[in-house]
Formats: C-alpha cells, structure tokens, sequence
C-alpha cells in the first residue's frame, strides 16, 4: 500500500489498485493563491495512460467487482454555492447509485456522483462500480478509498 | 656527464609518475564499470535475460511522476495480464529503438501484456526530454527510487512481471524482436521442471539394503 500526494489531496493506494492525478500543479493566479485544479483517479484495475477527467478510457476496462474512484476539484468560486453546499468529504451508501449516473454508460454498470465542499474546496466525487447488482458488496471497497481521502 | 645522469634520472621519476597515474586511473574506470554493472559476475550478461529463480519483484507498485508533473502508482500485483517493464533512458543511445518502438504499439509476449515505461525521477532525468520520446497510451513513471529497488544494472534493461509480482524474465537486448524473442526462452525456461526430483522425495530416503 502507498500513498499518493498532490496539491494538498492524498489517498492510501491499496496494493494491486492504481491511482494517477491530473492537474494540481501550484499556480498563482493574482493574490488569491489558487492554483490549476486537481484531478484524482484511484482504481482496482490497471489505468490507462490516457486518462479522461472522469475516467472514460478506463471504465471499458473495468470488470463486474471493479471500482473507480475520481475526485474532481472544482475552482474556489464553486465553494460552498448551492451545488456544493455539502459540507465535508460524503459517505457513500447504495442507495446513492444509479445505471443513469455515468457519464459513459455501459452495460451493468453504475455511479454516483456526489458534490462538497471540504476546507474552502469545492469537489465533485465521482464513483463507478462495475456491477449495478453487486453495488453493495462494491461500495464498501469505494469506502475504504474515500473514507482514506485526506484533503488540506 | 653528471648533469645527463640527474636529467636522466628526472625523466624517469616523471614516467614513473606517469604510469603510476595512469595505472590509477585504469583502476578508477575498472571499478566504475564494475559498479554500473550492479550485479555479482555471472548472473546476468549485458544482453541477455535472466530466467529462473527470479521470485517476487522488489516493489508490488512503482509511484512517481509522469514528465508533466503528475503523480501516478502503477501496480504489479493487479492479476491481469503481464507487465513488461521498460526501464530507459533519454541518453542512452540504445534506448532511442525502444522509445520509438513502444510508440508503434508493438507486439508483446502476450496480448493481456502491458507495457510501462520506468525512467530516473526528475533530479536525474530531463521531464521535457521525456515528454518528447513518450509513446503515447503507455504508462510512463519517472522514478529513481523504482529504479534503485529494481537494481537497474544498465539501458536498456527489460523487466516481464506476473500477475501477481512474480518476475518471469529480465535482461536488456538490442531491438524489440530479440526482446520478444528472449523473454519467449525465458518462459519456456521458467515452464520446463528444473529437477525431476524434489528434497523431499521419499525415494532419497529409502534403506538400499531393504531393496
């Protein structure tokens, strides 16, 4: 298991999942220290090189007990608006996923897509299973990786 | 006649001077070669792959950077497949044939192998020289602490790890066919029974005199 760190995010990487960010490089825009946002992909199958923001080359490679985890930050501006009004990092439960929340949708398939704002910091989670039916044997797995999250 | 004698004897010192610096230098470049060379003598050949007895690769993942900065784990216990790990570099010479045939999506040792490519991290490795020889759609790490672990003895240096971090093959070779070639006798190495009979095997232990 390691650790990966970028932009004030880190998350536990279990052995055999793979984890990959896009973005977060520090950047001063005028006096209010925002920087380029942060991108995090965490999975239990290898990931492609090629990473889409919210994963759309890897899910066709996900299998039926796969799980991908995506942490999307959104600029400052987005903090703690209607939107991300959801104070802290959510707990995922099954009930909160559905066949009709992928951005891509593929057969058996299933996501979630959840917004807050932690620290000032506006993020979209967003979770894919690979078994809609098995989601709650699968959630637990998604749990481990967000309940994991460290966000600064 | 006494001053031919003493010019004399001063050009001699200076030769053994000389030859005693170059004898030294000899010396230093002996043991620098011996320390790229990593390993102990016999184990590995400068081009050739190692087969058996190769147990568990030293790291269950590889994390690094990628040369825009982004930081990534690859793991090599995600029992999928086959990971051919490609160690290279941006000066190595020999290396140059690999970066330009891992952008031709080229054929691996199984269809479900997967190339990564593992350079030195940042403080030894120009990012935008990698950038510029990275295949596209291949999973690039820089890493020199990966690279420290795996014991890299030289460029190009080619790693085959299981699907569970079990090492199938490793060596370095001049062109991919030769690549692909060798690792094909590795794993028929690795297949074929090294011993027809175990330590263990009752038949060691029999009385002859009960025979």
């Amino acid at each position: 298991m390691s650790r990966l760190r970028r932009a004030g995010v880190s998350v536990e990487v279990p052995v055999g999942w793979e984890a990959a960010t896009m973005g977060g490089a520090a950047q001063q825009f005028g006096t209010d220290g925002s920087r380029e946002q942060l991108t995090l992909h965490v999975a239990s199958f290898p990931l492609p090189a090629d990473m889409a923001t919210f994963g759309a080359s890897a899910v066709v490679n996900m299998r039926s007990d796969d799980v991908m985890v995506i942490l999307v930050e959104y600029g400052p501006e987005s903090a703690n608006t209607p939107l991300f009004a959801h104070q802290g990092i959510p707990r995922l439960e099954p009930g909160m996923f559905s066949r009709d929340n992928l951005h891509l949708t593929l057969p058996g398939q299933s996501g979630t897509q959840q917004f807050f704002t932690h620290r000032g910091r506006a993020f979209c989670l967003y979770v894919v299973l690979g078994s809609h039916i098995d989601r709650a044997d699968l959630v637990p797995r998604a749990n481990a990786i967000v309940e994991s999250l460290d966000i600064s | 006649m006494t001053a031919l004698i003493i010019l004399e004897g001063v050009v001699i010192l200076l030769l053994l001077v000389l030859v005693a610096g170059l004898l030294k230098s000899h010396a230093e470049i002996l043991r620098e070669l011996h320390r790229l060379g990593g390993r102990p003598e016999g184990e590995i050949g400068p081009r050739g792959v190692r087969v058996t007895g190769l147990g568990q690769a030293p790291l269950t993942e590889i994390t690094g950077s990628d040369p825009s900065g982004n930081e990534r784990t690859v793991s090599l216990t995600h029992g999928r497949g086959e990971t051919l790990i490609a160690f290279l570099s941006t000066g190595c010479a020999a290396c140059q044939v690999f970066w330009q045939t891992l952008s031709e999506k080229p054929e691996m040792p199984t269809p479900s192998t997967r190339p990564v490519i593992i350079t030195k991290g940042s403080e030894a490795e120009s990012p935008g020289q990698v950038r510029k020889l990275a295949p596209a759609g291949v999973p690039l790490v820089m890493s020199s602490d990966a690279w420290d672990a795996f014991k890299v003895p030289l460029t190009p240096f080619f790693m085959l790890v299981g699907g569970e971090g079990q090492v199938l093959g490793e060596g370095s070779a001049m062109s991919w066919d030769q690549l692909l070639g060798l690792l094909e006798r590795s794993r028929a190495d690795a297949e074929e029974p090294v011993a027809a009979i175990s330590p263990d095997d009752p038949t060691l232990y029999e009385n002859p005199i009960q025979r």
